[in-house]
Parts: structure tokens; sequence; C-alpha cells
């Protein structure tokens, strides 16, 4: 036993001399004018990590976002020539991204995340709210900066986590606002989704309600699986609630505005941001029949700005993303976490610059130049873009926009999607202006060519193949001269098997030997008098019919 | 009481889609003792080729035809290549196959067709039959009426056909079917065929208006097993009625439960699908309408 | 009869040392049937054992580490489950249930009321077994895919549960669960606690694997003792079994208690080493994935069940650090159509559809038929 235990201690001893963990890589000291630079930093490369889900149900909403922050930071490094816009053009830095796939899995984002910890400057990227806490710890002990791509109110109070967008509660506080600033006095109702964006929807109609003095006459919850929400509208139509928040996904959105048309039910719909997609209005061929009940009573609230639509003056940064788009994502369309994703990126690229700015380019002084950038241009994207130290500040974005859908024309765009929607702007509280010339909002999936409703000829041919599988030609009878002569063919042929020549129909389990017939036992007792193994079987068919 | 009728067709309805899903789940454990889990995938993959051929010039009901077809050829090909192998093996090793290849499914569908929402474009889109103050969309009338006939043709089939008879044979005792000259591995690739094509009916059903069609319907699938296992597991008639009955409960205690029992906390109508289950198994261990296995010693 | 006897008249030279006296295979006693440890080999293997588990934290970076920790928690649930579905037979796909029990145990004795590790470790353990008697006698009523579909049921209403129940839960925003303190020291960052040089990875192995392999060391004394043989008599001839003695419906229960405590430990653990934890994230995915590391691993073996933790947890990130290799397939992260990353989902679908296929007896049955080769070389034909 203690020989066993010291050669124990001996091998620990000998690994440990011989540890080979791999150390953090130190860049080398700066050439250039003596910025300091740390961990993620190589040469003239920024890498920052994107922790998101590429895979699952959730990429709807991970791989659009971390395109945008491809495709804004690839502007940045292609034609502004890289972060630091004092430094000449050699000196600057390009940004990398280092992708991972977290699969929405809060455990697979903690193993993604210690994957690329050691690699990057900071995480440009972590989406999910369970996600981003359960590698909250870790963030605060490496002191590591993160962007979380969620809209938990959370992250306002963390020094280490960027907050980006209005959450859901700002949204509906915002369009509960504009209500009241209109002299409504509504009844509200909220359908909600039950896990934590769900959870925010209550929040912020629990909050907004009584700061403004509504009622909430209603709310009613449903599962992401659910495939009826006849009984939630219902209870909205019944409690006579009149204007009904939708904190929902794009499905349950098109079932419960189709449930509502069915019910002839029809009170002001105000949508969260992820209510809406584009797939709901359909295609220019097969445009959906819910169109001109969304067009009357649909309100979609987004974060405020000029969005996609308006690239008139004051928007100039909304095309510019439109142009950056067209040119680095071509198949990209329209989408609302592009936008999101490219805001974001912004966000980043302004506390990168005030980095190189402050001359410190490691994790600690990418902090200190988060708390120092109070506010990023994003040329009319977004109203505002607010950062900080303190909660105050760290505004992030909080104005909302709330947008009707109105489509108008129906005609091919430059995108392969044929279907334009027609946004109509009324704006936010904080923002009276409205934008006149709306553009096309190229929203949707690609086109299909016009298909026609069954007509006769269809509808007779389909009866015709019913009626000719039928027909006595499909009856084997090679079946039964398969089987050999010896076998009769099975009496009652098509209506049901006789396996008791007695006519019973039971059919018995034939493991459960306790229910053979006697009939058999006492045949079998007969033949074993007469002669010994292998007695003949001259009456096969009958004898085969018996035992089943 | 019109809430309560309401309420009672939408169940209904939703009781066909589950009733449609869980017939595929029972053709296959009638003939091949083995729960299909990979059937919720097999109804997305058949909604998306239903999509996919729809966008082509094909009037709708041909491609439905022609996904359905495909999809019998489908699931022939996995009995063939992968099932095939594995007679004789435990049951549950079976079961993880289907879930294995579940997951492949699902990520050939994204790959493909993408993560996106789409609209399926059925013929009778958004068009809604008004019976006084009862306002029903056509796709839940066309959802009853495709699950009657299709409960008809089950009927029929395992009542007076060949086939059917020979199914059932294989599901009592597989050597005696074998014995009587019955092709038991062609009765398996009729079983997974039929699911196959079930699934296609199903998926169309599950994502006709107002639903989108995304890769996440397939978990929509797993709402039916209670009604599966409430009905029996190898028992068609069972299934239908084990659909009707969840889908009912489903919408009525959605409908009633937050105003009458609101401790029972949200969203109580998934849990209560379950816990009708429960406790139809409790009094009757086989479902309903299952088939009692008789245990030898 | 005369086997015993004549090998004592006749001992092998290598009977003259102690420890290797076992070395020839040959079981000459109950107690080396029972044995944990057999021969040299068996003392070389521990050795070597104990040497990885300390040696690993100081070799592997922080990202196999958190990986090896997360397969660590699984075997631990894995263990669990191999009882109740390999040794007893009755199939459950509730074990997510019963983790996210213990997740939310830990979740609340530690957080709420601040308990130390030591305390609310076992009684998370403990309330799970609670609930498992709870559950367990449904086994008694029902069979084979019946009784895997009740269990399903269960994780729904358990979700169900976890959603509504926010005092304790939070609702389906969830809950932060704390880390596994001592007092003032926490046993998953000793680098900060006691001012050692340990990451949070290297400090939560080093906490975590010991308790796998007590977790193992008890399952195995189960097995090889009276409840379990009387779990593998259900398994294999369950009214044989009753016939001659066994108490089906106690040691069904049982399994059940036993199996749900295994896992309600491991998902305080796995609470523990996220720190917050939701409802949605004990859904039916991972009691599939359970079933799958026992089904992998090896039914009705201890290291069977490791080894299928392994698998299933290591796998897809070996694929992941492997697949750049694979040509003709876009590595760009956004582009659609067949990336890489859905390329490794579906490696890993098609990994766990072929190791069923072509292994059924899963990994233990590799490693027995290798160990039968190399022990019967050179007649292992």
């Amino acid at each position: 036993m203690r020989a066993k235990r010291s050669v124990v201690f001996l091998v620990i001893g000998l690994l440990v001399l011989g540890a080979c963990r791999a150390a953090p890589s130190e860049a080398p000291s700066p050439t250039v004018a003596a910025i300091k630079t740390g961990v993620g930093v190589e040469g003239l490369t920024i890498k920052l990590a994107e922790i998101t889900p590429l895979t699952g149900t959730v990429a709807i909403i991970g791989k659009p976002l971390t395109r945008g922050h491809e495709v804004y930071f690839k502007y940045v490094n292609d034609v502004l020539g890289g972060i630091g816009k004092n430094l000449p053009k050699e000196q600057r830095y390009k940004v990398e991204l280092v992708t991972v796939d977290s699969q929405y899995l809060p455990d697979v984002h903690v193993q993604q995340y210690n994957a690329v910890k050691d690699k990057v400057l900071a995480i440009a990227q972590s989406l999910g709210t369970p996600q981003t806490k359960a590698i909250l710890q870790q963030i605060r002990s490496d002191k590591i900066l993160t962007a979380a791509a969620s809209l938990s109110a959370d992250w306002f109070k963390e020094t280490y986590v960027v907050p980006n967008g209005a959450p859901y509660i700002a949204q509906i506080a915002n369009a509960l606002q504009y209500l009241k600033d209109k002299g409504v006095q509504p009844k509200l109702g909220l359908i909600y989704q039950d896990d934590d964006y769900g959870a925010e929807g209550t929040a912020g109609i629990d909050y907004a309600a009584k700061a403004l003095g509504f009622t909430v006459v209603a709310r009613a919850s449903y599962k992401p699986t659910d495939t009826e929400f006849t009984a939630q509208v219902n209870t909205m139509k019944q409690a006579g609630a009149d204007h009904v928040i939708l904190t929902t996904t794009p499905t349950p959105s098109g079932r419960i505005l189709g449930a509502a048309a069915a019910l002839q039910y029809a009170p002001r719909w105000i949508g969260n941001s992820p209510a809406w997609i584009g797939a709901l209005v359909g295609t220019k061929d097969k445009p959906s029949p819910l169109v001109p009940y969304m067009q009357q009573n649909l309100w979609v609230v987004t974060d405020q700005g000029c969005g996609w639509a308006n690239t008139g003056p004051g928007c100039e940064g909304s095309k510019l993303m439109q142009e950056n788009m067209a040119k680095f994502a071509p198949d990209q369309t329209p989408d609302y976490y592009f936008e999101f994703g490219y805001v974001q990126a912004m966000g980043l690229h302004a506390i990168l610059e005030k980095a190189v700015e402050m001359r410190d380019l490691t994790r600690d002084g990418l902090v200190k130049a988060f708390e120092a950038t109070k506010s990023v241009d994003t040329a009319g994207i977004r109203k505002k873009l607010g950062y900080g130290a303190t909660c105050q500040e760290k505004v992030g974005v909080t104005g909302s926009t709330t947008s009707t859908a109105d489509l108008v024309r129906w005609s091919r765009a430059d995108h392969s999607s044929a279907l334009d929607a027609h946004l109509r702007r009324s704006g936010g509280p904080a923002d009276r202006s409205r934008c006149r010339d709306a553009a096309r909002r190229a929203a949707g999936r690609s086109s299909g060519a016009a298909h026609r409703l069954p007509t006769d000829a269809d509808r007779a041919r389909e009866s015709d193949l019913r009626a000719r599988s039928r027909s006595p030609a499909c009856e084997s009878h090679g079946h039964a001269a398969r089987r050999g002569p010896l076998r009769r063919r099975r009496r009652g042929h098509g209506r049901g098997v006789r396996l008791d020549p007695r006519g019973r129909r039971e059919l018995h389990h034939a493991r459960a030997e306790d229910q053979l017939r006697p009939a058999v036992l006492e045949r079998n007792a007969h033949g074993d008098g007469k002669s010994g193994e292998g007695r003949q079987d001259r009456r096969p068919h009958r004898m085969r019919r018996d035992r089943l | 009481m019109i809430d309560f009728l309401q309420l009672a067709v939408q169940g209904i309805a939703l009781g066909g889609i589950y009733a449609l899903i869980a017939l595929g789940f029972v053709i296959v454990y009638k003939a091949t003792q083995v729960i299909n889990f990979a059937q919720g995938e097999l109804v997305l993959l058949g909604a998306y080729l239903v999509y996919a051929f729809n966008q082509t010039a094909l009037p709708f009901v041909a491609s439905v035809a022609l996904a359905a077809v495909v999809m019998a050829g489908i699931g022939w090909a996995i009995e063939r290549t992968i099932l095939r192998r594995m007679v004789g093996r435990p049951v549950f090793a079976v079961v993880m196959i289907t879930i294995g290849l579940a997951i492949v499914v699902r990520q050939l569908v994204a790959a493909v067709w993408g993560f996106e929402d789409r609209l399926l474009g059925e013929p009778w889109a958004a068009s809604r039959i008004q019976l006084g103050d009862l306002g029903v969309n056509v796709t839940s009338v066309v959802t009853i009426a495709t699950t009657g006939v299709l409960l008809l043709l089950f009927f029929v089939f395992f009542r007076f056909t060949r086939a059917g008879i020979g199914m059932r044979a294989t599901a009592i005792d597989q050597e005696a079917a074998l014995a009587v000259g019955i092709p038991v591995r062609g009765v398996f690739a009729q079983a997974w065929m039929i699911a196959g094509a079930i699934a296609t009916i199903a998926g169309v059903l599950l994502v006709a208006f107002p639903a989108t069609l995304h890769p996440a319907v397939g978990f929509t699938a797993l709402r039916a097993f209670p009604a599966a296992i409430v009905g029996g597991l190898d028992s068609p008639g069972g299934a239908v009625i084990g659909g009707v009955l969840v889908g009912l409960v489903e919408v009525l205690v959605q409908g009633y439960q937050p105003q009458v029992a609101p401790w029972l906390g949200n969203n109580f109508h998934v849990a209560a699908a379950y816990l009708l289950m429960i406790v139809v198994l409790v009094v009757r261990p086989y479902g309903l309408f299952g088939t009692r296995v008789v245990e030898r010693v | 009869m005369n086997g015993p006897r004549s090998r004592r008249a006749a001992p092998s030279p290598l009977a003259a040392l102690p420890v290797l006296r076992r070395i020839d295979g040959l079981r000459t006693s109950y107690a080396d049937e029972l044995a944990l440890i057999r021969g040299a080999g068996g003392w070389a293997a521990l050795a070597a054992l104990a040497a990885l588990y300390v040696a690993t934290p100081l070799v592997i970076d922080d990202f196999w580490l958190s990986v090896l920790n997360f397969t660590a928690i699984a075997a631990i649930a894995a263990i669990g489950l191999n009882l109740l579905t390999g040794f007893t037979g009755q199939v459950s796909l509730g074990h997510a249930f019963f983790i996210g029990l213990g997740a939310y145990t830990a979740g609340y004795l530690g957080g709420d009321l601040r308990l130390p590790v030591i305390v609310w470790l076992p009684a998370a353990g403990i309330i799970g077994a609670a609930v498992g008697l709870l559950v367990g006698p449904f086994a008694l009523r029902l069979r084979g895919l019946y009784l895997a579909i009740v269990t399903l049921g269960l994780v729904f209403l358990g979700e169900h549960v976890f959603l509504n129940l926010r005092q304790i839960t939070g609702g389906p925003q969830g809950r932060a669960v704390p880390a596994p303190m001592i007092g003032e020291i926490n046993l998953a960052d000793l680098g900060t606690s006691l001012g050692l040089p340990l990451t949070r990875e290297q400090s939560f192995f080093l906490f975590v694997v010991p308790l796998v392999a007590l977790a193992a060391i008890a399952a195995k004394n189960i097995v090889r003792s009276r409840p379990g043989r009387a779990f593998q008599a259900i398994r294999d001839r369950e009214i044989a079994a009753a016939i001659i003695g066994v108490d089906r419906a106690r040691y069904k229960v049982g399994a059940f208690a036993v199996s749900s405590f295994y896992a309600a430990a491991a998902g305080a653990l796995y609470g523990s080493y996220l720190r917050y934890i939701t409802p949605g994230q004990f859904d039916l995915l991972p009691s599939i994935q359970y079933v799958a590391m026992i089904i992998v691993g090896g039914i009705g073996t201890v290291y069977g069940s490791i080894a299928g933790a392994f698998f299933l947890v290591l796998i897809p990130r070996v694929v992941e650090a492997l697949s750049p290799a694979i040509p003709f397939v876009s590595r760009s992260a956004t582009s659609s159509g067949l990336t890489l990353f859905v390329l490794n989902q579906l490696i890993f679908g098609a990994l766990i559809v072929f190791f069923l296929v072509f292994e059924p007896s899963g990994l233990a049955g590799i490693w027995s038929r290798l160990r039968t080769y190399v022990k019967t070389w050179p007649f292992s034909y």
C-alpha cells in the first residue's frame, strides 16, 4: 500500500514537472505608437468571438445576426481600412471573427466559451439569456467584455456586458405610451409565450399598465409547440380586450391572427418585434389570405430608427447598410436580426475605436473604453445608441417605432423575392416626425410560379385512380399458385380469415398455449399412440389450418 | 354555449391532426413492435416536400400525391437499409435508431430549406365556413374529413384486404405468419410506406393556414404521443379515438382552466394531455383498445 | 469437483508473489468473483486512473476540461439510468425530469437557504429518490414501451411544474444555482478561494471526478450484491424471479428510487456548474441523450455508462475539431445549405445510428470482446 502510494506521488511529481498547459498567447509588444495590446490581438488583427446558435430552431436568429456582424466588419476592414480612424491606413487593426456554434444549449455554450476565451479580445455575440447567464461568472472573473445578443434587462447592471436594443419591456412601454399620447384608454390583453421571452412581455405590460393607469383585462399564454389558439383568442374576446399585445414568435402570431379572423374578432394587435416575419404575408403569387386582416389590425413594434424602408435624408446609415449587404452578402434578404446585428457591430466598432484612441487594446482597456463611450452614431438606423458606466447612461436603444403592415403594390424587386411590403411609419413617442416616402421593403421568400386550383379533370383523375385500385385485376391469383398445388385457397377469401374450422372468429395469441383447443391436444394424444417420431402428416391443409 | 361549440370543433380538428400522426405511430408499431420516434420528422419532411412540389407547376393535389409517394419510398428505404438489420435486436436499440434518424432528417431539412418560416400555399387557404355564430376554418373541416376518410380506409384495409390481414397476422405472431406464407418483410416495408404516406397528409394539415412551415414542426408530433397511447399502440381505431379525445381535452382545458382553476398554472393543457394518458393507462395498461400482451412463463 | 483442490495441489509459480496470486484469471473463491480489483492488473489500472485524475487538469486546456466536466456529470446520471434500464429492464425516458429536480433543489437549498454543498448535494439526491418512489409504482402496472411513454409524460409534467412554481424555480426565466461552497470555500473555484493557481475548470474537475468514482463504486456494489441480483432477475425473467421469491414490487420501485437519486445528484452538480438553469433545459432532448448514452455505452454495465457519457458529450466536440478537414463543405457560419455546423450534427446523428446498427451491445460489448480476445490469445477464435 505504501509502495503504491509513493509510486503515485512519483508519477504526479513527474507530470507536474512536465505540465504543458497552453499559456495564453501574449502578443508581441506593439510596434505602433505604443498601443497596449493583450490577449486576442495578434499583430494588427483583433479577434472577436461569436458564440451563437448556427443550427437548430434558433438559428433563424443566430445566422442573420452573425451575418450582420460579418457584413459590418467586412465593411470596416475593406472600405474603412480597419479600426483606428486617426491612424494611417497601414496601421489600422483588422477585425477577425471566430464563430462557434452553441446550438442554443447552455452546456455547449459554456464549452464553446472555454474554447474561445483564450483566443479573443472580446465576445462580440453571446446569444441567449440563459446561455449568457451560464457564462456570466466566468465573464466576470475573466474580465472579458461581452456583447449579449439577448434582450434581458439584467445586462444593464453588469460591468462587462454590453446591452443592446430596447428590452421587450421598453417596446411594450413605448407602444402603450403612444396609445396614451393619442388619448386612447385601452382594455389591454396579452398573449405571451411560456418562456423567458414571454416573461419579458408580462413584466412589460405590468409595469407600463401600472405607470400609465391602464387595465389589463385578459392574459393568455401558450407553449411554442401549440397548434391551437382558439382558446386564447376566445379569452381575449370574452374579456373584451380591444388592444392585445403579442409577445410571440412568427408561427404562433400567424395562427393567432388566423384564429381571430375565424372568430371575427378584430382588436388592435400590437406585436413585439419577434412576432413578425415577412413570410407571414406570403409571396406575390400566393399571398396570405390574412393580408387584409393584418393591414387593418396589426402593429409591429420595432426599435426606433429608419430601419429598412427609409433610405432618404437622415437615413444614410440605412442606405449604407443595404449597400453593404448587397456587396458582401447578396443572398441575404432584409431581416430584423440582420439589422440588429449590424447595429450591434456598430456599437462594438465605436468601443474599439475608443480603445484605440485611449491607446489600450487590452481587456481592461476595452472595459474602460466601453464606459467612456457615451453614444454611438448609427447615421439614422437607430435613433439613439448609448453606453456608459452607470445604468442610466447605458441606455442602449430604448426608443421604438410602431409600424403597420400595408401591402400596396406587388412587383418584383431586385432580390429574388417577389413580395414588397409597404411599411408606413407611425412614429414612436420620442420622434414625432413621419418618414413620408416609405420605400419598398422586400420581405418574403422565393416566388412560386402560379399554380392552378384543382380542376374537375384533376378530381376525375383522382377518383379514377381510386376506383382502379379496387378492380379484380389487383387480386393476386398468382399468390395461390405460388403456395403450391396441395394447398387449398382459404375460404371466405377477402372477408376475413377463418382460422377456426368451427366458425368462431377468435384469433387467439399463439404464444399462450393454454388457449389451445382440447381437440388439437386429443389429436396429438392419438398421434403419439400410433407411431414414434416423424408421424406422417397425411392431412397437411387441415392440420395447418387447425394448428393456427 | 357557442364558445363551447367553437372550442369543441377546434378540439376535434386538432385531435384529427394528432390522430393522423398517431396513426403513423400505430401502423409501424402494429407491424414491427417498434415506436418510430422519427414520425415527427417524417411529418416535417412530408410537409416540406409538398411545399417544394407546390412551388413548381404542379397542382396542389398532385404535389400532395407525389410527396406521399416519395415519402412512402423514403419509409421503404429506411426500413430496408437500417431496420432490416435490426431484426431480433432489443426493441429499445431500434427505437434509439429512429431517434438518431430523426436528428439526421431534421438537420437535412434545415440544410436544404433553411430555418425560415414559409407558407404552404394550399388552395383553400383562409376560407371560412360560417355556421350561425360558429366560424370554422376550412382547414379544420378538411382535417376532420380527412381523418374520417382515412379511418374508414384503414378499417377496410385491415378487415378486407389481403395485405391488411397479413399485417394483423404479423402483429400477432411473426413466426406463424411466416409459416402461412405471409411475407413478413414485405409487411414491414408496407407498414413503413403507409406511415410515410400518412405523415405527408398529416404534415400538410399541420402547416396549412393559418400556420407556417418551419423546421420545428417535428416537435409538435411529440404532442401526439398521448393520443397514440390512450388509444392503444396497436389499434388504428384507437389512435383516432385517442387523438380526438386528447385534442378535445387539450383545447377545452386551454379554454376553461384559466378561469376555473388558475392555480394549476399556465398552459396546463399540455400536462393535462399527459395526465389523461397516465389515468387511462392506470385503468387500462394497454390503452383503451390496445391488445393485451399475454406473457408466458 | 476436483478443480479447486487440484489447483491448490499444483500452484502456479506466480503464486509465490501474493499480489500476483490471482493473475491466472481463475476465480478460486466467491470473494474473488465479487472483487472489484483483481490482481496486479487491477491495481495497476487503479494507479493509472489516479495518476490520470491528477494529471489531466494540469495537462489539458480549459475547453477540453469543461467538456470532461460535463462528461463526468453526465456519467453520474447515466450510471443511475443504467441501474434502472440496463439492470432492471424498466425503460425510462423521464431522466431529465429528475435531473431538473436535483438542479432546482440545489438552487433552492444552496441559494435560498444557503446550505453548504455537503448538505444540499445528498439532500438533492434524497429528494430525487423520494419522487422516484412515487413514480415507481407505475412500473408495476405498465410494461415496456408503455412505461417509457409514461415516463416521457413525467418530463412534460415536470416541465409544467418547473414553469409554474415560481417561488422555488423562478418560472420561465429560470434561477441561479450557487457554486458548491463549504462555508467560504468554493470547491469549484479553489483558485480564488484558497489562492491556488487553479482555473475554475480545473477546480471543478478535481471536485467532480471523485464523486463519479464514488457513484461508480456504489453502483458496482449494488449490482454485485443482493439488490443487484434481484434487479437482473427481474430484467431477465420477471415471472421466474417472482416464483423464486424476488419481491418484484419492492425492487422495481427501489430501482426507480436509486436511479432518481443518481439523477438528482447529477442534476445538482449540473446546476452548480452552469450556475443558472431554466426549465427549457430539462425537456425531452436530454432524456433521449441519456438513453442513447447507456445504449451506446452498453446496457447493463457500469463502466458502459461512463463510456457512453464520453461518447455522447465528447464526440460532438471531437467532430467539430476534425470536420474542418472535410472538403466541399462551406466553412462560413452564415451561408445556407450544408454548412460545417449542420454537418456536425448530421455526423453525430449518423454516428448514433451506425453504432447501434453495427454494434448493438455498445462500447462495453466492444471492450469485453477485446478483453476476451486478449485473454484467450492465441486461442482467440
